[in-house]
């Protein structure tokens, strides 16, 4: 089953005096049950007007939108109570403690309050419950705004930006906490994250968007693996004649400071014997395995240009 | 896969229950309390004052007058709970937990009427208590500087003016909320609504004489006031304009339906974002 689905989404915000803003440009995303599913995207590309509008806040110009198997947002009313959701920075009442502001939120949703506590105690928030809102650090916001999300027990837990404000420790936390929930054969984590390295460690599945579309979708694995290249990183005692040795022989270099990057070397023999050749040897060849930084920058037109020593 | 976890019930009860306690534990609800209260002694020390029960150098103070008492308290009451209807929909704006709320409870009409349900609960509440301690204080008054002997009719005619101010506080409170609902900011409400009464309605009595029967202040008497309102007429060769109290009454019920109706319709329909 598919705990999300979007199909030809599209939105445009338009605002008085100002152009418009097109933030989905036909997104289709298919998030399949159970797991984490990473989410990943630049700046405006549409992550969280893409959650927004599953969660009914904003109202997508066309498309179609399914959470949980269920059209939203005409009947999201009827699969709210299994979606958690933390959007952007947590929203509570500045002078309400965090526990109260919980324990409201809770009565809303019909959730006992023994679940606050739970879930305060999940977060690590248990002894700061009655302090306010307002005293607290920026990762103890998001914190009990992560303690929020969980009150319901969700199936589809939305997280954008869990780990904004957190410290080394509290980014450990969070990634056994979703990595915990992924694993607990019920809850599926939909992670819309800036933290490329978190979701690699984190996420089954990766979505990537640029410009409100979706660019590449698929196991985490498998879209590294389709976006490897045959690059390698090079070493030799003399850089420059190397470069020039390789370059009369057509391959393709940029730097990678202390060596070469070599691109799309699809015999490594090959380049070896030609470098061999002309006195040049190796004291480094190495393949050069992409993480989903290089994936993304590849994919989302980020990548940064050559650069030749 | 998934295995069975009892799934939470959201009921409209519920809701209900959590924007009560949402209004009761803000902290500028508790203050406007302590102020209000703070305000009221202190006008009731000068009122005792001020009177003396041998009639000699001050006038005796009559429980029969308390009704008049009643619609100056209820008038003040009114003024307080349009900053908390204001403070009520604004802060919610501002701090944007009206937008988390929504995660919770999607369906935007059902989270404006409770909130709506909940200003007119508090209105009822402040109004009733507020009545009941304005009698009490009212018979201390007379027992301690004046007579608590009651003319004829004088339940109903103080029952009377308590329906009417407890009518009036409803719609103040509403109106309060509607407005802040609208421009989403507790103080940009205030601005509107210190606009509206102290600019608009001088301009509107001043150069378009015509839409004076419309205006919130007279029909506020009106609304207040057994038999009606006369509104002085500028020239005094021509009669003043009558406004019944049920002229008074419509004229604010259609003000405050109507904003409260507007933004509504603007919340259901916009982005919450």
């Amino acid at each position: 089953m598919n705990v999300i689905e979007v199909r030809g989404g599209r939105k445009t915000y338009r605002r008085w005096r100002k152009p418009p803003e097109r933030a989905l440009d036909g997104l289709d995303l298919t998030v399949e049950e159970g797991g984490v599913h990473g989410f990943l995207g630049p700046n405006g590309s549409g992550k969280t007007t893409t959650i927004r509008a599953l969660l009914g806040l904003v109202r997508a110009d066309a498309g179609e939108f399914r959470l949980l198997g269920q059209q939203v947002p005409q009947t999201l009313p009827a699969v709210v109570a299994e979606v958690g959701a933390l959007v952007e920075t947590p929203l509570f009442f500045p002078s309400f403690s965090g526990r109260l502001n919980l324990q409201l939120l809770a009565q809303v949703a019909g959730v006992p309050r023994e679940r606050v506590e739970e879930c305060l105690e999940t977060v690590d928030l248990s002894e700061r419950a009655e302090d306010r809102f307002k005293g607290y650090s920026l990762g103890m916001k998001q914190r009990l705004g992560i303690a929020a999300a969980l009150l319901k027990r969700p199936r589809l837990l939305v997280l954008d930006e869990p780990s904004n404000g957190l410290d080394p420790a509290g980014i450990r936390d969070v990634r056994e906490l979703l990595r915990r929930l992924g694993a607990d054969g019920r809850t599926t984590v939909f992670l819309s994250s800036h933290l490329l390295g978190e979701v690699q460690q984190v996420c089954d599945h990766v979505t990537i968007l640029a410009r409100g579309r979706c660019v590449t979708t698929g196991r985490t694995s498998e879209v590294l693996r389709a976006n490897t290249t045959d690059d390698v990183r090079l070493c030799v005692p003399d850089p420059m004649g190397a470069h020039d040795v390789l370059t009369a022989a057509g391959y393709r270099l940029s730097s990678l400071g202390d060596a070469w990057r070599v691109h799309d070397v699809h015999d490594r023999s090959a380049l070896t014997r030609t470098l061999a050749d002309r006195g040049h040897y190796l004291t480094e060849l190495s393949p050069i395995a992409a993480d989903l930084e290089d994936v993304f920058l590849q994919l989302t037109g980020d990548a940064e240009p050559e650069v030749q020593p | 896969m998934s295995t069975a976890v009892d799934v939470p019930r959201a009921t409209y009860g519920g809701l209900l229950g959590s924007e009560i306690r949402r209004l009761l534990h803000r902290r500028v609800v508790r203050w406007l309390a302590v102020f209000a209260v703070a305000q009221y002694l202190l006008v009731n020390v000068i009122v005792w004052l001020n009177h003396d029960k041998a009639g000699s150098g001050h006038p005796a103070y009559r429980l029969g007058d308390a009704g008049g008492g009643a619609v100056g308290v209820g008038v003040g009451v009114a003024i307080l709970m349009f900053v908390v209807g204001t403070t009520y929909a604004g802060a919610e704006w501002s701090q944007r937990t009206i937008v988390a709320l929504l995660f919770w409870e999607p369906r935007r009409g059902r989270v404006i009427s409770a909130k709506v349900l909940v200003a007119a609960a508090a209105a009822v509440t402040v109004t009733v208590v507020s009545q009941v301690v304005w009698l009490a204080t009212a018979y201390v008054l007379a027992a301690t500087k004046g007579v608590t002997t009651l003319p004829s009719g004088f339940w109903a005619n103080l029952l009377d003016r308590q329906l009417r101010v407890l009518i009036f506080t409803v719609l103040v409170t509403w109106l309060g909320f509607g407005i802040a609902n609208l421009v989403r900011n507790s103080a940009a409400s205030l601005g509107v609504g210190f606009v509206y009464f102290v600019i608009v309605e001088s301009v509107v009595q001043a150069f378009w004489t015509w839409a004076t029967p419309y205006l919130l202040t007279h029909n506020a008497i009106a609304l207040l006031s057994p038999g009606g309102w006369d509104i002085p007429a500028r020239d005094p060769s021509r009669s003043p304009v009558h406004l019944s109290s049920l002229h008074g009454g419509l004229v604010w019920g259609t003000a405050s339906l109507a904003i409260l109706a507007v933004g509504t319709v603007v919340f259901s329909r916009s982005d919450a974002a």
